[in-house]
């Protein structure tokens, strides 16, 4: 008869209760690893099962016949376009994020704004609510200007989350740069836009690109915005995803949701390395 | 190329800012202006650089005025406190800055660059591979002075430039600073609140207080001859203490390096300290060109070269510096009149 833990604890030597706390340690590490792995790896393992399952019936614990039938299928289909619209529209919103934010956000950062909090606040009021109900409001917007459904009302729409994320990282890029580093320019001679360009740009690029990845996957993955404004005429790649599954087409549906993921994995990556963590802190400040 | 500042006045924020600044900066000398944090020296020096503009008053930089000039314009140059070398450029791209702003021809600027760098000591071999966050505190500094005196301004600021680095480098770079200024014989602006870096480095100190001149001279009158209150505990190592003087209570401010002590020893030779206490004056007098007043020795520090003891003063306590080891006990502490001030509470 074995004693209980706390027992055993108390009343074991010392190097004993070192070596019971070291391996109680592990044990608990090991736990905590393997759920993790489990929870990230089990839903992507998953799809990546059911991207190559031609064939795959309950109660089988494996696919029954494998293949890349869907793989060829989805290079065929229409699913290639959906995939070329999905990554233009990123492209088309990062660049105007771009254009938009570089020179707002660096205003809003170097200059005394009255109510500038309250500013950025009302950018990121359209996130603080449910996508759903503020996306149909647009709509019917949109519905007046003749914006559904075409390309314009889809970018749009895009820019109304991206614009959040870009203003907000941006704003705590240009925070980050100190001043003396425009002054010293200035001092010897150069003006305001030479400085921009020769001094505060260089610095804030690694900022600039974290920013962009960050809206280049946002655009990438967005769904209630698509679905609403470009269905039916213009699919992007997760509301064909969506379509697929709806329609019970399982293996579409992860071999789309596989392709998404593997931009979204090495932007990521990417991202990680141009990522600052005081870029993200300007959501709590500013 | 002196600096005339005339009646100037900066509102800054709701409190802070200065008013009605009226000095004369010599030409090629070394003006420190000295303060405790928020008396305004800094927006002085950002309204002489020009990132302030003036509300009232005149900045003159030579005959030419420059109250309404862009930093851009002014024809200064800055070293900041954080050094402000830019990261992203190396250091002879650093340097090189200002003069590719004057379109200063490649070859010439090579040449003028690494002349700046060995002026101020820099290694110049690699300066066109290696960039600032290479080089420690004091030699990052140094690249900037080099930046900002290639362009050769007519005026050089210099905002709190040591506060950043560790005793020893601040130590040597007083002396870089101001061998490198005086070869230079440009005229220098100096701010910072370390008192003792603005002394030791000055041809000429103004000290400011709540966003004015409370004194400006040379170091040494403003050491010896402070005409306020202020002046005279701002500065060196001082000591308040309230004082009867002619029967009425004063404020007496001395420096722990001026007084002598002396205990007071019995017939036989030792120290008094058992026996009862017997002040002889209640007040402080005057003896031969001193001030002499009654003390009890508390404590004592060893400091290397010399002893601090911890006086007590008519229930006051001082710190006197002495080289004698003394015991604790009654003692007389005398300091020459001229180097302690009476200001009246």
């Amino acid at each position: 008869m074995s004693k209980p833990l706390e027992v055993a604890l108390l009343t074991a030597p010392m190097s004993e209760r070192g070596a019971w706390f070291s391996t109680l340690r592990l044990t608990r590490r090991f736990t905590i690893y393997a759920i993790s792995i489990f929870m990230i790896f089990g839903p992507l393992s998953s799809l990546l099962l059911w991207s190559v399952a031609e064939k795959w019936f309950w109660p089988n614990p494996f696919p029954t016949q494998w293949g890349f039938k869907y793989w060829q299928q989805a290079f065929e289909g229409k699913m290639l376009s959906s995939l070329g619209l999905s990554f233009g529209i990123a492209i088309v919103v990062s660049i105007i994020c771009l254009v938009i934010t570089v020179p707002l956000a660096y205003v809003i950062a170097r200059n005394r704004i009255p109510l500038k909090h309250i500013v950025l606040l009302i950018f990121l009021l359209p996130q603080a609510f449910p996508q759903l109900p503020v996306f149909s409001n647009v709509m019917v917007l949109m519905y007046r200007w003749d914006l559904v459904g075409t390309l314009t009302g889809l970018i749009l729409i895009h820019l109304v989350g991206a614009l959040v994320f870009s203003l907000w990282t941006l704003v705590s890029v240009f925070q980050s740069i100190a001043e003396p580093l425009e002054e010293a320019s200035y001092m010897l001679g150069g003006s305001r836009i030479y400085t921009f360009f020769h001094v505060v740009l260089p610095i804030a690029l690694p900022g600039i690109i974290a920013s962009t990845l960050l809206v280049f996957l946002y655009s990438l993955d967005e769904f209630t915005g698509s679905l609403l404004i470009g269905a039916p005429y213009h699919i992007t790649m997760p509301v064909f995803m969506y379509n697929a599954a709806g329609g019970y087409e399982m293996q579409v549906a992860s071999v789309t949701s596989v392709l998404l993921m593997i931009p979204g994995i090495l932007l990521l990556f990417l991202l990680q390395k141009y990522m600052r963590s005081e870029y993200l802190a300007a959501f709590g400040r500013v | 190329m002196g600096i005339y500042i005339e009646g100037l006045t900066k509102a800054y924020g709701k409190k802070r800012g200065i008013t009605d600044i009226n000095i004369h900066l010599p030409e090629g000398g070394l003006t420190a202006i000295v303060g405790p944090s928020g008396c305004g020296k800094t927006t002085l020096l950002r309204t002489l650089a020009g990132f302030h503009t003036a509300d009232e008053g005149r900045i003159l930089f030579g005959s030419r005025d420059v109250t309404r000039i862009s930093p851009q314009g002014r024809k200064a140059a800055m070293v900041f406190q954080h050094y402000a070398l830019w990261p992203h450029m190396t250091v002879a791209d650093n340097v090189g800055y200002g003069l590719k702003l004057q379109k200063v021809p490649a070859k010439e600027r090579e040449r003028r660059v690494r002349e700046v760098l060995e002026r101020v000591e820099i290694d110049t071999s690699d300066i066109g591979t290696r960039y600032p966050q290479h080089y420690s505190g004091g030699q990052q500094q140094r690249i900037a002075l080099a930046r900002a005196l290639v362009v050769q301004p007519e005026v050089l600021l210099l905002d709190e430039p040591l506060s950043n680095l560790d005793a020893k480098v601040r130590q040597r770079l007083r002396i870089g600073i101001r061998s490198i200024q005086q070869s230079f014989g440009i005229t220098a602006v100096y701010v910072t609140h370390d008192q003792e870096e603005a002394l030791s480095m000055a041809d000429y100190v103004i000290l400011m207080n709540d966003g004015k001149v409370e004194q400006a001279g040379t170091p040494e009158e403003i050491y010896r001859k402070p005409s306020t209150y202020f002046t005279a505990q701002f500065l060196g190592e001082s000591h308040t203490l309230t004082l009867k003087y002619q029967g009425k209570l004063q404020r007496l401010v001395l420096r722990s390096g001026d007084a002598l002590v002396t205990p007071v020893v019995d017939e036989r030779g030792t120290n008094a300290e058992t026996q009862e206490r017997s002040i002889a004056h209640e007040e402080v007098i005057e003896e031969d060109g001193s001030w002499v007043m009654e003390g009890e020795i508390r404590h004592h520090l060893f400091m290397g070269s010399y002893y601090r003891y911890m006086v007590d003063i008519q229930g006051q306590s001082m710190f006197v510096d002495d080289d004698r080891p003394l015991k604790p006990g009654s003692c007389k502490v005398t300091i020459p009149t001229e180097k302690a001030y009476w200001f009246d509470i």
